[in-house]
């Protein structure tokens, strides 16, 4: 397993974002997270990212207890992750985005400047940004911008990504893009968990799929289980 | 002993009350405007100053300077809301640039109302003295003014305490304070809310400084001190929380009349020794909640 | 291709501030005494200036502990100068002011910049009344006389501060470090979040900026000769670099340069023209800047440019149009009506005869 939760808990003042939740995710899948808005999932992501300390429970990480580690310890051990509103550095052009995190998230450190660059081009080559490179943030699309948090989160060379509602706002065409680069990451051997409400997307691409609601998990399985689930279609599709 | 005790209790809970006055008004500011305005302390002084002159000059009486100096604090409060910070908000791209510039602001603001105020009234310390007659109480000797500046403190903690938790308005300033970015969801007229609350710690402070003036000597420099003792209470009772501010403010001003007691130039040291406890053990304060990103 | 041209620009950057510093050099052979003094002054708070901006200027940390990092090298001169030879003061008080850094920093950079920016505003008048009660109560000293070294020794140790401050100011700018400090400033989660030590890479920052104050307090003890706590941990030493960074702009190094050097010899102008306005001035300046010149005058003098450059092309090009259109519409018609005029003309002339 590489990613496992035991009994995660979160409470903000009596009120429980995530209330003991226990899940996993298997080296070499791609595992959807999906539920109602306020379910708590990315207050689950910010904890498995270190960004909150939970109340209780433990987080595992190939293995290693990773509860209550800061988030910069937690990407050096190969996690890295995007968020739900898009966070660039703005005023910095994309190619010093990603040349950042090839810099300091890396585990092997001894990177020199001309080594940094020619990987940081090839990263962005391969998702299409090479163009874009030289552009500060804030002036690129949200979709581009969104592919861009995704380089800089691969530029981190995790073993796993944390996908956050990456497909909202974007066009078909371009949702199927990024489905596709999804599935090349997974084969490539990078496990995937991403939350979605992107339905169409959770079904084709993911192995797994967790269903949270009220902080905790209700049930989980294939997709096409947990489509056909009665308490998750009361619950979460209305029907 | 008795009669130390009870000494260092009474002029505990002056202090404590013209502490939670001043922070406050220092909350109302920062927690629902999110404006840090470090000038908090120069509108004390302005209010104690006023208050010096109407009484030396014009022989009116500092209650009855209440009445004027607290509405003319409000209006001047609610106008630099209105025209200066508003306009910086309007200008920030995020929460956290609004705090950088207004911060600077009324670093500014700062500078500009001490060197009004040493124009006026210069730089030397002043006082008067009014109602100083005495009166026992267990044995003991307690000046008019100062019962006086506890009964006006008290009472004005405790009408505020109530407005803050039982009205409507008050309660819908409380939430504002926990969390502004809601309150500006739902709150129709946005900048006039803003603007009454800032201008409302404007006249708190001005309040306080009439209190002030009653029991201590004054000088425009002594505007930064008052600042950061607000500062601490409001961190002590936590930056979100207003009733903390009024609750910290009466537990400060005891620790405040116990060190005086003990040896009053080291009285910044203390607080700032609770400062420092607060950062390293519980920064949220006494009633604030857990630190989160606005 | 785009690699050699910010190099070039570096290497550009880089040699000019070499030559400024030994331009700078030659000062005290070239210049009057008086001229010299203004220039110590200017060097000084160029220096703040820079060094509150290396941390401050980046991230939304706005210190106002300049007062009291400076504060301590004037005062630690003031006692040690009898015991130990003035570099060596200088060196202990750029660790002095480094510890104190460091200590405010582990305090409060964990956490929200609030609280760093209300811890700062009191530090100044918490160590200054430290200081004064230790001397009030034990060493029976407030007032402390700092003998001279002359003019140009002041000038030599604070030029040579200005200099490593500078050139630590550009090479942290390029740096990994200094572009982590950005990003930090841009969004601290985002960076914690690409394996930066965010809390780390801060209060070693910030500690770092504090060494020049230091030593430049150092070394102005020996310029100002009489010392007490008011005058080292003055207030306003706080505020005058913030109002100068601002000025000039913080996103750019000539920025901080430019603001430290206008602004003090404006104050040095308002000081002795209305020395009882200067505060009000200078605070009202400071709102005047926020509300009108907010990325400060640097970056303003290059938007500035642009527009004027914008303008002139404009011009430029209305001007080929003009000319254009007189050469195909206007010009054949005005040659052919003078022509036909000129006829008229010789044919009523020819009538006359």
């Amino acid at each position: 397993m590489m990613l496992e939760g035991t009994n995660v808990t979160h409470s903000f003042g009596g009120l429980m974002a995530v209330d003991g939740a226990d899940f996993h995710v298997d080296q070499g899948q791609i595992v959807g997270l999906i539920g109602p808005n306020g379910a708590g999932k990315t207050t689950l992501f910010n904890i498995i990212s270190g960004a909150i300390k939970p109340t209780q429970g433990t987080i595992k990480f190939k293995g290693e207890d990773i509860t209550g580690l800061k988030p910069h310890q937690i990407c050096r051990r190969g996690m890295a992750r995007t968020f739900q509103t898009v966070k660039l550095f703005a005023n910095m052009t994309a190619f010093e985005n990603v040349r950042l995190a090839l810099l300091f998230g890396n585990p092997d450190r001894k990177i020199d400047r001309r080594q940094a660059e020619r990987e940081v081009n090839q990263l962005m080559a391969s998702m299409g940004l090479l163009s874009d490179r030289n552009k500060p943030v804030k002036e690129l699309s949200l979709a581009t911008q969104k592919r861009l948090e995704i380089a800089r989160a691969l530029a981190t060379k995790p073993d796993m990504l944390l996908l956050d509602e990456v497909m909202s706002g974007l066009t078909p065409k371009e949702l199927s893009q990024i489905m596709q680069f999804i599935t090349q990451l997974r084969d490539r051997g990078i496990t995937i968990f991403m939350i979605e409400h992107v339905m169409p997307a959770i079904m084709e691409m993911c192995d797994r799929v967790i269903v949270f609601h009220y902080g905790s998990k209700i049930m989980e399985g294939t997709p096409h289980e947990v489509v056909n689930d009665p308490t998750v279609n009361a619950i979460y599709l209305g029907r | 002993m008795i009669h130390n005790l009870l000494d260092i209790l009474i002029t505990g809970l002056i202090l404590g009350g013209i502490y939670a006055l001043i922070a406050v008004g220092l909350s109302l500011q920062y927690g629902v405007g999110r404006v840090l305005n470090i000038a908090h302390g120069e509108f004390i002084m302005v209010g104690a100053l006023t208050t010096y002159s109407l009484y030396t000059v014009l022989g009116v009486s500092p209650l009855v300077a209440i009445a004027v100096i607290t509405p003319a604090l409000f209006v001047i409060g609610y106008l630099l809301d209105r025209t200066l910070y508003n306009y910086l908000r309007k200008k920030s791209p995020n929460a956290d640039a609004f705090s950088a510039t207004s911060l600077l602001a009324s670093f500014g603001l700062l500078f500009v109302v001490q060197n009004l105020m040493l124009l006026i009234w210069g730089a030397n310390l002043k006082g008067y003295t009014y109602l100083n007659t005495s009166v026992s109480i267990f044995g003991v000797l307690y000046g008019v003014n100062r019962l006086l500046a506890l009964g006006v403190a008290v009472s004005v903690s405790t009408v505020f305490y109530i407005f803050i938790r039982s009205t409507r308005l008050g309660k819908a300033i409380r939430a504002a304070a926990e969390n502004p970015t809601m309150a500006q969801v739902m709150t129709v007229n946005v900048k006039q809310v803003l603007a009454i609350c800032f201008g409302l710690g404007a006249a708190l402070a001005g309040l306080a400084g009439i209190l002030y003036s009653l029991m201590f000597e004054l000088q425009p420099s002594k505007g930064i001190e008052l600042t950061i003792i607000a500062i601490v209470v409001v961190v002590f009772g936590g930056l979100g929380s207003i009733t903390g501010s009024l609750i910290g403010g009466f537990l400060l001003g005891l620790v405040t009349s116990i060190v005086n007691f003990i040896d009053p130039s080291l009285s910044l040291v203390a607080f700032y020794l609770i400062f420092i406890l607060l950062l390293l053990f519980k920064p949220s304060g006494i009633l604030g909640r857990q630190i989160h990103a606005d | 291709m785009l690699i050699s041209t910010i190099l070039y620009e570096r290497k550009f950057a880089l040699t000019i501030i070499i030559v400024s510093i030994v331009a700078l050099a030659f000062a005290p052979s070239i210049l009057a005494e008086y001229t010299l003094i203004k220039l110590i002054t200017i060097l000084m708070y160029t220096i703040l200036t820079l060094s509150w901006t290396i941390f401050s200027g980046s991230t939304n940390y706005i210190s106002l502990a300049t007062a009291a990092l400076f504060g301590i090298g004037v005062y630690l001169s003031a006692v040690l100068n009898n015991s130990l030879p003035l570099p060596v003061i200088i060196l202990i008080s750029g660790l002095a002011s480094f510890i104190l850094a460091f200590l405010i920093g582990t305090l409060t950079l964990r956490l929200k910049g609030v609280y760093f920016i209300l811890f700062t505003l009191g530090v100044t008048a918490l160590i200054r009344n430290v200081v004064q009660w230790w001397e009030t109560h034990f060493t029976h000293t407030v007032g402390r006389h700092v003998p001279g070294v002359g003019n140009e020794i002041v000038y030599g140790y604070i030029l040579a501060i200005f200099s490593i401050t500078l050139l630590a100011s550009f090479f942290l700018r390029h740096s990994s470090i200094g572009m982590a400090l950005q990003g930090i400033g841009e969004n601290d989660e985002a960076a914690e979040h690409i394996g930066i030590n965010v809390t780390r890479i801060k209060i070693l920052i910030f500690a770092c900026s504090a060494i020049f104050m230091g030593a430049t307090g150092a070394v102005m003890a020996t310029r100002w000769r009489y010392v007490d706590p008011g005058i080292a941990f003055d207030p306003l030493l706080s505020f005058l670099p913030v109002l100068m960074a601002i000025f000039g702009g913080t996103s750019r190094l000539e920025g901080p340069i430019i603001g430290a050097t206008i602004f003090t010899l404006l104050r040095e102008f308002l000081l002795t023209k209305y020395p009882y306005l200067y505060m009000l001035l200078m605070g009202l300046s400071l709102i005047a800047i926020i509300l009108y010149l907010p990325g400060g005058l640097v970056v303003q003098a290059i938007r500035w440019w642009i527009w004027l450059k914008i303008q002139w092309a404009k011009t430029k090009f209305q001007w080929q149009m003009l000319k254009s259109r007189w050469r195909e519409e206007w010009r054949p018609k005005v040659s052919m009506w003078l022509a036909q005029w000129w006829l008229r003309v010789q044919w009523r002339l020819g009538r006359k005869r």
